[in-house]
């Protein structure tokens, strides 16, 4: 085959030629001189003969691609709404799969900072018998028992199960206190992840002997923001909650662990069992496996329970984790649902645009047959719609690549916070070698349909069909049928699980979760330093609520342990009720959500009280204690025969009677109900931490307040992360907010590629049928038969496609089941409701080219061709 | 010996295609097969037979490949294609076509 690019073996066939004369003359009898001179004569100057024939190699390559371009620009001119088409068809199947590979890269498949990331493993405890599925932490002493019975680990660190609450607060020169996301960690955490602090050194064991002086390494944003990246801060003194610490290291800007901890301190040796607030971040030793560690930290939880049955119960277990999971979470679980819905996308774009390609294709197979007969070779031919689909599939990619960045930029902005990395996402290098390649995939797709029938439909059925429009050959017919099946397929299931995360969505902001007064605003006041003494604590609050309580602009004002939403760790606290008294093994008892409240919490959240009454101020230290309980714990007493008021409840070793039953109200996540316990803050020692308030002037006048009112009593504290109760439901919502906007895109996409697919299908079956049609029209057949005709079969390939597309959305469904919220994967209406729709769609996107088709004047029609 | 004629212009082509209707050749071969054919009345330049079979080429009407010569050496045989084939059998008409034309007009010799 001819091929431009190949060197030409001019130089080589003109030295054979010449030896062959010269044999010649020297076979006759002549000297060498007089046979090489006869050769110099008959074949003339070779490097004349070898520039000219260069310069048609040349030029016939040129004039090929030349004409080829020339060739698709004018088919594209001539067939340009199907070309256009299919190119925007392609190009936003690209876009698409480009911008959601792009941010699955960055969330997903970007490395971390941390050398042989795949050994850090996050180490927890599960019990299924009292806290379900909740988070089960552990105590300062269990660090030991991992590092003496578990022997594949090379480091072993614990840091808390959740930061919030160990803020500190920073007081840097003259400027105000800020409170800053600390971590505190033992003495090898930065040694399991692999990494050095950049300037000064890592922790030892000695900074956490409760003796010793306190130290802090810095993260390299606060080194940035409040020491001006000063070489010179290793072994100052700065203070932390009022109290001087040495920084021994700043860490390099890379390093986020865990996410949003900016400072961190030692954790201090502490014996107690029963103080779980930890988890454990630990380093396999190289060779061994996550399943030996899983086994050998279980028997570590066993030894345990046998070890201490006073403090662990035998049903414990371990959950391991990797760290990239552990960071990544669920969005690891929606991108990659992302993925998937955007591969079923550019599948449906692949398809739709061949399907256009091969219908072009079957209306200019007379241009073929004409071709042929001029003695075209089938390799030109099929190199002609090779770059026909070329040049759509480049201007495609061009096209989808604008559309990528675009939608990319849209994406990140949309993100919630809690995502991470996805704001490094960007078109990379790799993205781009993705869209590339999906060009490719689209140009082959393209070629293919064209090329198959040109390859099936031999020179002589050509002939035999005479070239005209006939009813499309077989091999056409059967593609164009199974492309409106998969295409049918594909959108049904894309729309199934855009409708199920639609569907959770609505069901989720519904959702009664038992705060009322959703512009109530809340914010850390979390005390620091001495006043973490509950007397001076306690006064501290009732002074600053008194004073705000006083303000004008001020209707209620409250505080609270930990303020709703704000992650799902929290506080549990074990109950049992009086009567059921000696009936349970201590170490499994229930728990609830425990906090501590002031009076006037639930008329500032909006939490209606259903019986009795609120705390008040005479619920002293001193007084007779007491606990409000909510609705589903009082439906448990009343379940056993009892009434809620005056029940007692065992919670944090005191028996506490029930004076009031609140409405249910959801302080981990907004899918997530729970029991609560409300105990008045002068009766426990845990903290109140958040201060929520409600006024009659905007968000911003209040907290100007509350700074003001804060500085007159203490201008040592700070105040941190203030949200409204309806910004803490939108980021507890965000996620799903994402996934529905990242959805929806595809389901737009997705319908509007069926419509275009099928579309295109009953508008080529009318075209050459026109002929056929006319004579039916002329012989007096009602236009709306001729309609059905035309449709039957096309609609009859979508709804098999939907059946199809029924199976793969409830497999997908499955999936994503830990995705939804209030339906089921397999919901009927769900699924019905979208067969429906896509079948509406094809319905009007068959009949319009139809209707058209066949109120065409038959005369004319039987005229044209 | 008949005296020598120029070949006429843009008739190399078909006598090249005519050449390889009966079998693949080298250009040597091809080169002395149509002077010999002509008993020597047709003198083909050597040189202008290499751009001539290069044309041919590109437009598919014959193929190229290495193979051994008679004198056991490398050579690039040329060879019809299915189009070159029929492109043959049409320069051939068009040329008996021309012919009768012209003797028409210039008279039986």
């Amino acid at each position: 085959m001819w091929n431009p690019f190949r060197k030409d073996p001019i130089d080589e066939e003109l030295r054979f030629h010449a030896e062959q004369l010269r044999q010649e003359r020297l076979d006759a009898g002549d000297t060498p001189l007089e046979a090489a001179l006869y050769a110099r004569r008959v074949l003339g100057n070779n490097l004349h003969t070898e520039e000219q024939v260069r310069e048609i190699s040349i030029l016939h390559g040129f004039e090929t691609i030349l004409r080829h371009c020339r060739f698709a620009m004018r088919s594209f001119a001539r067939h340009g709404g199907a070309y256009l088409l299919a190119t925007a068809i392609l190009a936003l199947g690209i876009g698409l799969s480009v911008a959601m590979f792009s941010l699955v890269q960055a969330v997903v498949l970007s490395p971390l900072p941390f050398p042989n990331q795949e050994s850090i493993q996050m180490v927890w405890k599960t019990d299924a018998q009292t806290n379900g599925n909740l988070v089960g932490e552990l105590a300062f002493p269990e660090l030991r028992d991992l590092q003496e019975s578990v022997r594949d680990l090379e480091y072993a660190a614990l840091i808390p199960a959740a930061l919030y609450g160990n803020g500190r607060v920073l007081e840097a020169g003259t400027a105000e206190p800020v409170q800053i996301e600390s971590c505190p960690v033992t003495a090898d955490f930065f040694r399991v992840l692999g990494v050095t602090p950049m300037l000064g050194h890592d922790f030892e064991t000695k900074d956490q002997d409760p003796g010793s002086s306190p130290v802090v390494i810095l993260s390299h944003s606060v080194w940035r923001e409040h020491f001006a990246s000063n070489h010179k801060v290793i072994g100052q003194q700065i203070r932390l909650n009022g109290v001087g610490h040495t920084v021994i290291g700043v860490m390099a800007a890379d390093v986020d662990f865990p996410r949003g901890a900016r400072l961190w301190v030692p954790i201090r040796t502490d014996t107690r069992r029963g103080m779980t607030y930890l988890q454990a971040v630990v380093r396999l030793k190289p060779g061994a496996s996550i399943e030996t560690l899983r086994i050998a930290v279980n028997r570590t939880f066993q030894l345990q329970a046998l070890d201490h049955p006073e403090e662990y119960p035998q049903s414990q277990r371990a959950v391991v984790t990797p760290i990239a999971t552990y960071l990544t979470g669920s969005s690891k679980a929606q991108l990659l649902l992302s993925l998937a819905a955007s591969l079923l996308l550019l599948l449906s774009a692949c398809v739709s645009a061949s399907n256009l390609f091969l219908s072009r294709a079957m209306v200019r197979r007379r241009e073929v047959l004409t071709r042929t007969s001029l003695g075209a070779s089938t390799f030109q031919i099929l190199s002609q719609f090779a770059v026909e689909g070329l040049l759509a599939a480049s201007i495609a990619t061009f096209a989808g690549s604008m559309l990528a960045v675009g939608t990319i930029r849209v994406l990140i902005h949309l993100a919630p916070p809690d995502i991470p990395r996805i704001e490094t996402a960007w078109v990379n290098l790799a993205a781009l070698v993705f869209a590339a390649s999906t060009a490719l995939c689209a140009a082959v797709a393209c070629a293919i349909g064209p090329a198959l029938l040109v390859r099936k439909d031999s020179l002589e059925s050509l002939l035999r069909e005479g070239g005209m429009r006939t009813a499309g050959s077989r091999t056409g017919r059967r593609l164009q049928n199974l492309f409106v099946f998969s295409q049918a397929a594909l959108t049904v299931a894309i729309l199934t699980v855009g409708l199920l995360l639609f569907i959770s969505y609505r069901s989720m902001l519904q959702t009664d979760i038992g705060f009322g007064n959703r512009d109530t605003l809340t914010m850390n006041l979390a005390l620091r330093g001495p006043k973490v003494d509950p007397a001076i604590r306690r006064h501290f609050y009732k002074e600053i609520l008194d004073r705000l309580r006083a303000a004008p602009e001020v209707t209620s004002a409250a505080a609270v342990l930990l303020r709703p939403l704000e992650g799902p760790i929290g506080w549990d606290a074990s109950y049992t009720f009086e009567f059921e008294a000696g009936q349970r093994d201590p170490k499994q008892l229930p728990k609830a959500n425990f906090e501590a409240i002031t009076p006037h919490y639930f008329e500032t959240v909006g939490t209606a009280l259903l019986e009795g009454r609120d705390f008040n101020e005479y619920d002293a230290e001193e007084s007779e204690k007491v606990i409000i309980i909510n609705q589903s714990l009082a439906n448990q007493i009343r379940a056993a025969g009892y009434q809620p008021i005056g029940q007692r409840l065992s919670v944090f070793g005191a028996l506490r009677k029930v004076v009031g039953v609140a409405a249910n109200a959801r302080y981990r996540r907004v899918v997530q109900p729970a029991d609560d316990l409300y105990v008045p803050y002068r009766q426990v020692n845990t903290p109140t931490n958040y201060l929520v308030l409600r006024g009659v002037v905007p968000a911003g006048e209040l907290l100007t307040l509350v700074r003001r009112t804060l500085k007159e009593i203490d201008p040592g504290q700070a105040i941190a992360s203030v949200a409204s109760l309806d910004e803490l439901i939108l980021r507890d919502t965000a996620r799903n907010r994402f996934n529905l906007v990242v959805m929806m895109l595809f389901v737009v996409g997705a319908v509007l590629l069926a419509a275009s697919g099928i579309h295109s299908v009953v508008g080529e079956s009318v075209a050459v049928r026109a002929k056929e049609m006319a004579v039916k029209t002329a012989l007096g057949a009602a236009r709306w038969q001729l309609v059905s005709e035309a449709i039957t079969s096309a609609l009859m390939f979508v709804a098999a496609g939907e059946l199809a597309g029924v199976l793969i959305a409830l497999a997908l469904g499955r999936a994503t089941a830990d995705l939804l919220y209030g339906v089921s994967p397999s919901d009927p209406a769900v699924l019905l409701g979208v067969s429906a729709l896509v079948f509406c769609v094809a319905v009007i996107a068959s009949f319009i080219p139809a209707w058209i088709a066949t109120g065409r004047d038959p005369f004319r029609s039987l005229q044209a061709d | 010996m008949p005296k020598q004629a120029d070949l006429l212009q843009g008739t190399l082509n078909m006598l090249i295609l005519q050449v390889l209707s009966c079998g693949k050749a080298n250009g040597y071969e091809i080169a002395k097969t149509i002077e010999q054919r002509s008993e020597e009345a047709l003198q083909v330049d050597h040189g202008s037979l290499y751009p001539a079979l290069r044309r041919l080429e590109a437009n598919g009407w014959i193929k190229a490949a290495w193979q051994i010569s008679s004198t056991n050496r490398q050579a690039r045989y040329y060879a019809l294609t299915a189009a070159g084939r029929k492109q043959a059998g049409v320069e051939r008409s068009r040329w008996q076509a021309a012919v009768l034309a012209v003797t028409r007009i210039m008279g039986p010799a």
